[in-house]
């Protein structure tokens, strides 16, 4: 590498940092995700204010009230609903008639009426009476116990009515192709999947963005004309070569700020809220796929960036033309339910050689579990390989097209330089 | 196919040995003396069917500034920027400080483009230091020189500035300094006086004169011919691809003057030997000669008229008019080529 090329990208690195859109670029996901952070910490602080102290010292237990009136009878006729007041932190207290159960609601001392008809038995309908835009109630599963415990309680025991209330739940245990059990962590990783995913989005932002100002600069250099003063200086490919670093290293740097920015969010957000998944860092492998796919995707994204900047006469044009590239690479987007649901389905593969579809794909599919180091590493060597190509044919381009400026050159004559040299 | 025409039959229409011998005694002298800033032999370049460059043979020696001039699309640019190393020539070869052009060639060439441009969103030195770098300068010594030169230029009030808050004279003065900054041996500026007040455009033929004085080849492209007359020892004058013309000013000068004279005298020469036409112009009278007329002839007999004699010269054409009757007489070639 000659000191020409690094002076070249040490140029694009400080220019690219210096600019004001850049800088305000890179913060945004740190800024957003701590303001996301203060936001749901303090309305997790608001919420637990406002409930019930449970006692001096103590937690607040949450606890909703409502309140039913029983018109049921039984076989019997006598009510049905007498007993199992209490249930999943849910407080039924019986009210005489409607009346008195909706002077309670309005008195907010309940948050909603259940109605229990004469005809329950028969028809299972229930009213739910509550106050307009309020959305209180009873949950599901405790009202579901109500129910059940005064109708069949002194039929069951209390397992068997627990098992009616939540008659199963399902553990999967997934072989490996040896008979032995998988195990936790060789699959999906709630963690591992959301990091990769956040990072794989931010991944082609990066890329994007990085490539995008590469394209912006040699735009700018030719419609300035300071593309002759440089090149009475250094050789193309060594221009080429030096934007690449130079606006590499700066996403690189963007990319950094945003993936400590997200591992960060994720921990602090494990710590504040229960999450469906349990979160943790991401392993070192993790970090190394996306590396390596930041990498690679941004020198094939940024050579082809680099190509259109030099067949094209300004940046508008270029802009305009670098979508058809910008819309492959974020096409794994459109099929983003079929990569989670079938990571290692035939769709999902296929994206994964795609030079430019394979970043954001791999990373998804590493992080679920769908593909393993094997795999990736077969996809980066495919991507490496189409960049390799890339690299090549641009340096034909720009020993060609640096100083045509204020004109097109023709299709033809574009695929015979690629051709020939 | 258009004929490559030489200085010599432009002139007359025939060769001129003695002029011929003169002119090339002297480049082989001087090429004997000391090694060619930069030589190029038979360059040929080609943009599809068009020939933009046609077997150009050029030099440039240390300390000389040298005028390329042409009409536009003459190929100068092309010429340029195969001496640059910017564009490969089809054919032909350059050699640059006595070898071919190299990283450590590059980094003694100065280069100012017609068409300037600069980092519109950085200031001044940052642009200054960054081109310098690319020449293989070290910062300190780029920012030491930058000082010298924003004194001399007139720039010291401009230096913390954006390219962008600039003038666009300023900006070229500016550009100007980047280019000699790493002290470069060999210099191309391309139309450097365009866009720039008479003040500055002076402050910058002051710094070229300098740079010549100081031992650099400069080649200088522009239509301001007079600009060439002033600053340059020798003219190329290049014309649909091809060298039209290549020498001293001062020969090309003398070698296009005809039988013309200017007579500063108290007496009107109409009837002296050799005196076609006589007319008044200014403090004296512009004659011209019969032909096969010699100056000395007309001199001796207006001494022995008795004349008192102020100034006596041959009338030489300015560098316009050598450049209208050259361009004019090769479009007229074309012409009669394409019928």
């Amino acid at each position: 590498m000659s000191s020409k090329t690094w002076l070249v990208a040490r140029h694009e690195f400080a220019v690219t940092v210096g600019r004001l859109g850049f800088r305000i670029f890179a913060a945004a996901v740190p800024v957003l995700a701590l303001l996301a952070l203060i936001g749901i910490g303090v309305f997790d602080a608001v919420r637990g204010g406002d409930e019930p102290s449970g006692g001096a010292g103590e937690p607040a237990a949450e606890v909703t009230r409502v309140g039913y009136v029983d018109f049921s009878a039984g076989e019997d006729g006598q009510p049905l609903f007498t007993s199992f007041h209490e249930q999943d932190g849910v407080v039924f207290t019986p009210y005489a008639d409607e009346t008195a159960g909706s002077a309670a609601l309005q008195a907010e001392e309940i948050d909603a009426l259940y109605v229990f008809p004469r005809d329950f038995l028969e028809t299972g309908s229930v009213v739910r009476v509550r106050m307009e835009d309020s959305g209180g109630g009873a949950g599901d599963d405790a009202l579901r116990r109500f129910v059940l415990g005064n109708l069949v309680a002194e039929e069951v025991s209390e397992r068997q009515l627990e098992r009616l209330v939540t008659p199963y739940t399902v553990a999967t245990v997934e072989l490996s192709a040896s008979g032995a059990p998988v195990e936790e962590g060789d699959g999906f990783d709630g963690g591992e999947f959301l990091f990769s995913f956040g990072a794989g989005m931010l991944l082609i932002v990066s890329v994007l963005t990085a490539a995008g100002y590469l394209l912006q600069g040699l735009s700018e250099e030719k419609e300035n004309r300071i593309m002759e003063v440089l090149l009475s200086s250094l050789k193309p490919e060594q221009l080429m070569f030096g934007k690449l670093l130079g606006l590499g290293a700066a996403g690189l740097l963007q990319m950094a700020v945003w993936t400590a920015a997200l591992v960060a969010f994720l921990l602090a957000l494990g710590r504040i809220v229960d999450l469906p998944v349990e979160l943790s860092a991401p392993s070192v492998e993790t970090l190394g796929v996306a590396l390596a796919y930041f990498l690679l995707g941004y020198a094939l994204m940024g050579t082809v960036q680099a190509a259109l900047g030099v067949v094209t006469t300004n940046q508008k044009e270029a802009n305009n033309i670098a979508v058809f590239v910008v819309l492959p690479a974020v096409s794994p987007m459109w099929f983003l339910a079929v990569l989670i649901e079938h990571p290692d389905g035939v769709l999902a593969r296929a994206l994964s050689y795609v030079p430019f579809t394979a970043p954001l794909t791999g990373l998804i599919r590493f992080g679920t579990g769908g593909a393993g180091l094997g795999e990736v590493a077969l996809s980066l060597g495919v991507l490496a390989a189409f960049t390799a190509l890339g690299v090549l044919l641009t340096a034909r381009l720009f020993r060609a097209y640096l100083l045509v400026y204020g004109q097109r050159p023709g299709v033809r004559h574009i695929l015979r330089t690629l051709w020939s040299g | 196919m258009r004929a490559c025409l030489s200085i010599i039959d432009l002139c007359t229409g025939a060769p001129r040995p003695a002029f011929a011998q003169r002119y090339n005694d002297g480049r082989m002298t001087t090429a004997a003396a000391t090694t060619p800033t930069v030589r190029a032999d038979g360059l040929w370049k080609r943009f599809g069917g068009h020939v933009a460059v046609r077997d150009v043979s050029i030099s440039l020696d240390p300390g000389e500034v040298v005028g390329l001039v042409g009409p536009n699309g003459a190929g100068k640019t092309t010429t340029i920027r195969m001496l640059l190393d910017i564009l490969r020539p089809d054919e032909g070869s350059v050699s640059v400080f006595g070898a071919p052009i190299s990283p450590q060639a590059q980094s003694r060439i100065g280069y100012l483009p017609e068409e300037r441009g600069l980092y519109r969103s950085l200031r001044v030195i940052p642009n200054m230091l960054y081109l310098a770098g690319l020449k293989g300068m070290q910062r300190e010594h780029a920012l030491r020189r930058a000082g010298e030169l924003f004194t001399l230029l007139g720039l010291e009030p401009h230096k913390g500035k954006k390219i962008s808050e600039l003038s666009r004279g300023l900006g070229q003065l500016v550009q100007f300094a980047a280019t000699i900054l790493h002290e470069p041996a060999f210099i191309v500026l391309d139309e450097p006086f365009s866009g720039l007040d008479p003040v500055n455009v002076r402050v910058m033929k002051d710094a070229v004169s300098r740079l010549r004085s100081e031992g650099a080849a400069i080649m200088f492209s522009t239509h301001q011919m007079t600009d060439v007359e002033e600053l340059c020892d020798r003219v190329i004058m290049i014309d649909g691809g091809a060298v039209v013309l290549d020498g001293p000013l001062a020969d090309i000068k003398r070698q296009f003057a005809g039988n013309d004279l200017f007579v500063a005298t108290d007496l009107d020469p109409q009837g002296a030997d050799g005196v076609l036409e006589s007319r008044r112009d200014g403090p004296g009278y512009a004659l011209r000669l019969v032909e096969g007329g010699a100056p000395e002839d007309v001199l001796r007999s207006l001494l022995e008229r008795g004349a008192k004699i102020d100034r006596f010269e041959l009338a030489t054409p300015s560098l316009e008019e050598i450049f209208l009757w050259v361009v004019g007489r090769e479009q007229a070639e074309v012409e009669r080529d394409e019928q």
